[in-house]
């Protein structure tokens, strides 16, 4: 610690963390190209970054509003849950019935007549969601970036002018409250007061109740042993996704046909004939194929495609899933669940990928360990969310540029794949010279994984943790950044190394103590 | 057992409690008629055009592609170069199919269908909340739950939505206005001159928030005020030959607002200012209309001469720019609900500097929590909601709580002025018994 190793001050100062510069110098430049190549072509390329139907801006609320105006929505299609539900009732309700009437002949359409945009009356609830929806996601933001006012100013301009939000903002799409609400559950989840952390719980239930998705952050309960926060967690997520069906609408019947609508919905949209838009982890398997078929000229059956896609669906989803339980770091684990809520569903839309708000406010935050992983990790979650224009084909469409955000979020999954196996094989190299069994070693080792024992410590001296933040710095830095990086060793990315160098010193006290959390 | 909690400390002043129970209620009263009518009661709050929502945004937004000025516009040349920068992002061959004729001051409403046209109005948007959203954060003071229940209950205040509504700039003026209260005194000299060229902005889009340079003037920061206007001259005079129509087009901006004014002062439907206040409660008489307008003029001047010397006087921030907030609606020749919104900043400055338990301030809070309440009342005469009821008492509640303020800053001056001649006089004996 105590000796300055001389070096150019350039290598240096490499050698500190610049993600900040690095994310907003970034944002920038491509929020600069964004506007410049739209204002240059006197907004003619903007079908690049928006929604195709060029007069259906804003139906996504208004159609959802006017849906339930029937006793049961369920029945005319609607995947939203429950709760989503009432509030776009609350909103029908503040619609007068004679101008309701004027526009709407059959609530059970599903595009709705766009000039009732044009009435006061049915654009004064949107006014009051939109700014009710936009106040909470703020809020929420400010709580969740650290730092000062006016990083927290840039970061949620960055914010609003990313392209999940403008999508998500054409389209009068609600997926903002769950990314707020999802937001507050990570700001409260591991916070010292018990009625904020309850707070955080039932923020969680909201977002779930909202919109499903949100459900993937249960994983943290499964990663941290919290199964008295779990169990509470499914209670609250019960009382605001299930109950209201019983409450409100037709109990049972209801719920099933919402299921039925869900699956009906993504089983249409995970198809290999529709590729034009934002790609699943299904789709992104067709467009991977149909890609390389053009070279290679491999022909796989249609039959077996299927199953390859749905294989490279559960499969990408599971390495978000163990990556996240994993992981000790806040980000990883928010930016794959994240990652798992886009890819996962059929529905997989630009506006979802606003859940990447999180990992990367929590990235610029909290990572310290300037290594090129990082650097990779944080410009990937950069694209996607800036807004690009680029050509597909003849003209201007959505196609490429969701095609390259889709990529990012494949590149994600596809360096938390690798991770997560150079991980195992650090782990199990460490188990192998302890000379324990496989399964006896990895159950303690991931026991004793939340005890907060010199893991550290132990896994720079025993130099097993070949991957992660935790080696890498630990070896390589001078003592001048050492001073500088201050958690990398107490933060491992994946808990295989951690898990190592704990069995190194305390094999058997902390897979009981492991409990205690 | 005791309750101490709801025991009131008579030296305690409560007026954050009072202000935020008053808010809530009105707020959930608002939404629970809204509810009830099935929607009937927004028409209290809103605009009597039904199908205008936005189209102050969208009017504007394509009237600055034309000769604006000819076309009777009174926007101000920098906002007008800002809504030319907006329509940029609207393809030439879209507004030719839709809005063939620019010489309008009024679009088809249809205009808001369109994804072309929706888009500047989202960049705005996304530009007014972010601003307003910073700006009261950066002006109030106090706890984060605090401060985000300001917020909140300012965004959901019947100026707002009413602004909202319109599609009105009057939000960014506003959000610029609030960063310049809330940076002008900043130790750091960037976050200063950050807040000057905040107003100087706020005036370059809308003029009269350039008012609030009398709180630089009152503490004789001349040179400060002297950049704000640098900063509006430096945006206005360019934009006024880009977009304007050059010194021409200044004349007919000017000729316009007076027309407005002239057009509009009899016009008793909407929000009252100062005269529209005393011609209102003449308007059944038998006096002319020239001698209403006349009268209605010479008091609005006698209120707003009244209130600029008690701006000048006022001991307290809040106080003077509670004054100037009265000067910016009162004496606007179209005041519109949504101007309202600039009380917004005095209130803040009032809960966080306020702690003298006094029934004058209490009364000062009912008040300005009046400007910004969600009030809405049935209309007998229509069998349904108007504004009627809301805005006599909006309007004349302003003009009350502009008495009270610079009736109470001109009290407090008076009585500092008479200790200040006590205190010689005390000195002058002291020195000749010495």
């Amino acid at each position: 610690m105590g000796k300055k190793q001389k070096g150019s001050p350039v290598v240096k100062d490499l050698r500190k963390p610049h993600f900040k510069s690095f994310y907003y110098v970034l944002i920038a430049l491509f929020l600069l190209l964004f506007f410049a190549t739209l204002l240059l072509s006197g907004g003619t390329k903007l079908t690049a970054a928006l929604f195709g139907d060029r007069v259906d801006t804003f139906m996504d609320h208004y159609n959802s509003v006017i849906y339930n105006e029937v006793k049961d929505p369920y029945e005319i299609l609607v995947v939203y849950p429950p709760l989503a539900s009432l509030l776009y009732k609350l909103c029908n309700i503040a619609i007068p019935a004679d101008d309701y009437y004027s526009y709407v002949t059959d609530p059970s359409v599903l595009s709705q007549d766009r000039g009732l945009k044009v009435s006061q009356s049915f654009t004064f609830q949107f006014i009051l969601y939109a700014i009710v929806a936009v106040l909470i996601f703020l809020a929420a933001l400010c709580l969740l970036k650290k730092g000062s006012n006016a990083e927290k100013a840039l970061f949620a301009a960055a914010t609003l002018l990313s392209s999940p939000f403008l999508y998500m903002a054409d389209r009068g799409n609600n997926v903002i409250l769950p990314v707020a609400f999802s937001m507050i559950f990570v700001v409260l989840y591991n916070h010292e007061n018990k009625v904020l952390r309850e707070l955080g719980l039932i923020s969680l239930a909201v977002a779930v109740g909202l919109k499903i998705y949100p459900l993937a952050f249960l994983l943290f309960f499964i990663a941290d042993r919290r199964y008295k926060d779990l169990l509470r967690e499914i209670l609250y997520i019960c009382v605001l996704l299930v109950l209201p069906f019983f409450i409100f609408y037709n109990g049972f019947s209801s719920m099933k046909l919402m299921l039925k609508n869900l699956f009906g919905f993504d089983a249409k949209r995970t198809t290999e004939s529709n590729l034009a838009g934002q790609l699943d982890f299904k789709r992104m398997f067709f467009y991977t194929y149909g890609f390389t078929q053009r070279f290679t000229g491999i022909v796989i059956s249609d039959r077996m495609r299927e199953v390859y896609a749905n294989i490279c669906r559960y499969g990408m989803s599971a390495v978000c899933a163990l990556g996240t339980i994993f992981t000790d770091k806040m980000w990883k684990r928010t930016m794959l669940i994240a990652a798992v809520i886009y890819g996962f569903p059929g529905s997989a839309s630009t506006y979802i990928l606003l859940f990447m708000v999180i990992p990367t406010a929590l990235f610029l935050d909290e990572e310290k360990t300037p290594s090129f992983k990082n650097y990779l990790y944080l410009f990937l979650i950069v694209m996607t969310q800036v807004p690009i224009i680029v050509r597909s084909g003849d003209g201007y469409s959505r196609h490429a540029p969701t095609k390259i955000s889709s990529a990012a979020v494949g590149l994600i999954v596809l360096i938390a794949f690798i991770e997560l196996i150079a991980g195992f094989a650090a782990w199990n190299e460490a188990r192998r010279k302890n000379g324990q069994k496989f399964f006896r070693s990895a159950g303690g080792a991931l026991k004793a994984k939340f005890v907060n024992v010199k893991s550290a410590a132990a896994a720079d001296a025993s130099g097993a943790a070949a991957i992660g933040e935790t080696a890498e710095p630990a070896a390589e830095t001078t003592a001048e950044t050492a001073e500088t990086v201050i958690e990398p060793a107490a933060e491992p990315a994946f808990a295989a190394a951690e898990t190592a160098a704990v069995q190194a010193e305390t094999p058997e006290s902390c897979a009981e103590g492991g409990e205690a959390e | 057992m005791k309750l101490k909690g709801l025991k009131l400390d008579p030296k305690k002043a409560y007026y954050r409690q009072l202000f935020f129970f008053l808010m809530t209620v009105f707020a959930l009263s608002f939404l629970g008629v809204l509810l009830f009518t099935g929607g009937y009661s927004m028409r209290g709050l809103l605009a009597s055009d039904r199908n205008g929502s936005f189209m102050e945004f969208f009017n504007k937004l394509i009237l600055s592609g034309g000769d604006s000025y000819r076309s009777g516009s009174v926007t101000a040349p920098f906002a007008l170069l800002f809504y030319r920068c907006l329509l940029l992002f609207v393809p030439g061959s879209v507004i030719d199919r839709y809005v063939p004729s620019r010489v309008s001051s009024a679009y088809p409403a249809e205009v808001k269908i369109y994804q072309e046209f929706n888009f500047p109005f989202i960049l705005f948007s996304v530009i007014a909340i972010f601003l307003l959203f910073f700006a009261l954060k950066a002006l109030k003071k106090g706890s984060g739950c605090e401060r985000f229940a300001f917020i909140f209950f300012i965004f959901l205040s019947s100026p707002m939505l009413f602004g909202f509504e319109r599609g009105s700039d009057v939000v960014i003026t506003v959000a610029l206005c609030a960063l310049f209260i809330g940076g002008k005194d900043s130790e750091k000299k960037i976050v200063r001159n950050l807040s000057l060229a905040a107003l100087g902005v706020a005036g370059a889009l809308a003029v009269y928030p350039l008012l609030f340079c009398i709180l630089l003037l009152k503490k004789k920061r001349f040179i400060d005020a002297g950049k704000v206007l640098a900063v509006f001259v430096v945006l206005t005079v360019p934009a006024l030959f880009i977009v304007g129509g050059g010194f021409a087009g200044a004349a007919k901006y000017i000729a316009n607002i007076i027309a407005v004014w002239k057009e509009n002062s009899l016009l008793l439907t909407g929000q009252l200012n100062f005269s529209k206040c005393l011609i209102n409660l003449f308007a059944g008489t038998s006096a002319s209309n020239g001698l209403l307008f006349a009268a209605g003029n010479i008091f609005a001047c006698v209120i707003g001469v009244l209130a600029v010397a008690a701006a000048f006087l006022a001991k307290k921030e809040w106080q003077t720019a509670a004054l100037v907030c009265g000067l910016i609606a009162g004496l606007a020749p179209l005041c519109e609900t949504h101007l309202l919104a600039f009380f917004a900043i005095p209130l803040a400055m009032f809960l966080d500097a306020e702690d003298a338990n006094a029934p004058a301030s209490y009364v000062t809070l009912i008040l300005l929590t009046l400007t910004q309440a969600l009030v809405v009342s049935p209309d007998a005469a229509v069998h349904g909601y108007t504004r009627m009821f809301v805005t006599r008492l909006t309007g004349y509640g302003m003009l009350v709580l502009v008495v009270l303020v610079a009736a109470t800053a001109a009290a407090d001056f008076a009585k500092g002025l008479f200790r200040a001649r006590k205190g010689d006089a005390a000195e002058g004996i002291g020195g000749k018994a010495q």
